[in-house]
């Protein structure tokens, strides 16, 4: 290469980032979305806006799980929590087969104790959450290679981009607006450096939780891994977890399913058990009384201030082993994930018997060795299961900066050739990808969430649905980039995405079964955050918007005198005269 | 590009880097790997850590070499040298 290491590193920079570019901001745009995941999932589940949070959860949970399965042989509850205020119920019944474990499962309002049985279906944050690691519409392993292989050219690009830089903390403080080319530079440049940690972080860490694709030469796949969608790849949790995983994650899953056809096939089991009812429960009393399984009276509440009080955390989820008999274990989890260097095994646990004595407690020991225990902090970083609430929205902001890193970095590549290269097949088409690329991606999403809406909710398949929604959008965003992009192509498209995202609050309280009033005395803080942010979202886009129409309205460069430019020179007193 | 001297030169550069960059960022965790002794589900994370550092580490210095021979020899023989090594460390996939 010649030019020297500063000028290498601008080319490399410039073309490990280019080519992969668009993926790489759908996948940090769906990424941020992901650190929430579940408040998007409640967002999308408007059924569950009129849940209620309740000083006595469990009281409401054990009389749903008594009136449904009074003789199962496990009980899972998940509390709620500050990201779903819903309670998820998992019971599975006697004699039940092994690969059944998660059971049915039923989602109850906390306050009345109901079932709210006819949530829609939706692809929730889920979707969004899958999509960033895995795309859609072709093969999972496929989705990972090209999302892992962009995260390589991504990393290379960082790290060819710091050192390609100067003065990279003097170009943090410097901001040129009005200025063209110049401006997207330093937009580009605040929005690498002021998170330049996390996006190297959450760069690395997205790697090797690909790794098992990435590396097939590590065994990938066959040795454990990533064929489970749930999981981002790593083998090692997946081979490792503990048996009792699947069904916790059941209980978590609860409000935040997977699929559309698992949810149908839980719903379909839950309600088979409802029609069953009596005959059911008798066949199972006249069992639990063959085997002396007599209820007995356990006080859950007195145990779950105890586990509390020994965790020294909350309890996030319980689990009971043949309930409300002699024999019955209590098991209490505090939140999972609490610290960085979670890992396995990083849930305390306390377990009781029927009559309230600790029969076992657990606490997090960590990982062992410093390789598992380095990897459990990174991984946890990635993931952000370890994060509170303040914590997963600065990682939120981190994404959205890292968002704009990479929208400007594209925008500055089309913005420097604008002049040389405008009309030529490769900067063409990447100013249509730009296009379809980024506003379209914005368009995408907003329809996404209006479909959640609009789409009745009783429709089968929905939640597919409202994921052709998101492709359809795209779709005509990239066909639109393509062939007429010269007629106001970003004015339309961000217009359109803008006012898609400004009207989201309003489809919100309409067609939600709780108004803005009842989500503020309920404190619903996950959904009204979720309409703000969707304000927020639409006064970024029509500022976008102000200044693409400001700009077009002003006079073209040819008919502006250029002040940069001296005047020629008068070529005789005369003509200076004249 | 004026940091750039010909296409095909180039596009050795970039498949060297990329596919001699991937062999050797292996071969390289490999051997890390043999000198610490990690086994299972460590070995894996191990390799899965290192591996990514060393093939950014390896790209960013093919390209930052002047010379494109320099860079393509470079890659090839530490290739040879290392994998060599490794095999003869009785080492195996």
């Amino acid at each position: 290469m010649k030019g020297g290491l500063r000028k290498s590193m601008t080319w490399l920079h410039t073309w490990s980032s280019l080519i992969v570019i668009w993926v790489l901001f759908a996948v940090f745009l769906t990424g941020t979305t992901a650190f929430f995941r579940a408040e998007i999932t409640h967002w999308m589940t408007p059924e569950h806006h009129l849940s209620v949070k309740s000083d006595t959860p469990l009281v409401s949970a054990t009389d749903y799980l008594q009136s449904v399965a009074p003789f199962a042989e496990t009980w899972q509850i998940s509390l709620p929590d500050s990201r779903s205020p819903v309670l998820g119920l998992n019971w599975q019944a006697e004699g039940e087969e092994r690969q059944r474990r998660r059971g049915a499962r039923a989602v109850i309002d906390p306050a009345s104790g109901t079932a709210i049985d006819d949530a829609r279906e939706t692809a929730g944050g889920n979707f969004l959450f899958r999509f960033h690691y895995e795309l859609y519409g072709i093969s999972r392993e496929a989705g990972r290679w090209i999302v892992g292989a962009a995260s390589m050219l991504m990393f290379i690009a960082i790290i060819s981009g710091i050192i390609m830089h100067r003065k990279i903390f003097a170009d943090f403080f410097t901001f040129r607006p009005g200025k063209k080319t110049a401006s997207w530079v330093d937009a580009h440049v605040v929005g690498s450096v002021l998170a330049l940690p996390f996006h190297i972080m959450i760069t690395f860490t997205g790697l090797f939780l690909l790794a098992g694709t990435l590396l097939f030469w590590q065994g990938g796949n066959e040795r454990g891994g990533n064929e489970r969608g749930g999981n981002q790849g790593g083998p090692q949790q997946e081979r490792g977890a503990p048996e009792r995983a699947p069904q916790e994650r059941g209980a978590r899953e609860g409000r935040t399913p997977d699929t559309a056809q698992e949810e149908r096939g839980q719903r379909q089991r839950m309600t088979t058990a409802q029609e069953g009812d009596e005959p059911e429960q008798t066949r199972r009393r006249t069992r639990a009384e063959d085997n002396n399984r007599e209820a007995v009276a356990i006080d859950l509440e007195d145990l779950y201030q105890q586990a509390q009080a020994l965790m020294g955390q909350p309890v996030h989820d319980i689990s009971i082993e043949k309930p409300m008999t002699a024999d019955a274990s209590i098991t209490f989890r505090g939140s999972e994930k609490s610290s960085l260097s979670h890992f396995r095994g990083g849930t305390p646990e306390v377990t009781f018997n029927a009559l309230g004595e600790v029969t076992e407690e657990s606490t997090p020991e960590g990982a062992e060795g410093i390789v598992a225990k380095v990897y459990g902090v990174l991984r946890s970083l990635h993931e952000g299961h370890f994060a509170d609430t303040l914590t997963r929205w600065l990682l939120f902001f981190s994404g959205v900066l890292g968002t704009v890193m990479v929208g400007s970095g594209a925008l500055l590549w089309s913005q420097k050739r604008e002049r040389q290269q405008a009309g030529q097949r490769g900067y063409e088409l990447v100013s249509a990808l730009n296009l379809a690329g980024i506003a379209g991606m914005f368009v995408a999403l907003g329809a996404y969430f209006w479909a959640n809406r609009i789409i009745p909710a009783d429709t089968e398949g929905r939640s597919d649905l409202e994921i052709q929604a998101f492709l359809i959008a795209w779709l005509i965003c990239l066909l639109y980039a393509v062939f007429l992009r010269k007629k106001h192509g970003w004015l339309i498209q961000l217009a359109v995405a803008g006012t898609l995202f400004a009207f989201l609050p309003v489809l919100d309280f309409v067609t939600s079964p709780a108004g803005l009033l009842d989500a503020i005395a309920a404190g619903d803080w996950v959904r009204i955050s979720f309409d703000i942010v969707a304000l927020l979202t639409a006064a970024g886009l029509w500022t976008a918007v102000y200044y693409l129409y400001k700009k077009a309205r002003t006079p073209g460069r040819k008919n502006r005198p250029d002040k940069r430019r001296p005047s020629p020179r008068p070529q005789n007193k005369q003509e200076t005269a004249s | 590009m004026a940091a750039l001297s010909g296409r095909w030169p180039l596009t050795a550069r970039i498949l060297t880097a990329a596919v001699g960059g991937y062999a050797l960022s292996t071969v390289i965790t490999l051997l890390l790997l043999l000198v610490t002794g990690f086994e299972g589900r460590e070995a894996r994370m191990f390799t899965s850590m290192i591996f990514f550092i060393a093939y950014v580490t390896i790209v960013i210095v093919a390209f930052s070499i002047q010379s494109h021979k320099k860079t393509i020899g470079l890659i090839a023989a530490g290739n040879g040298v290392l994998w060599g090594a490794w095999y003869l460390a009785g080492g195996e996939l």
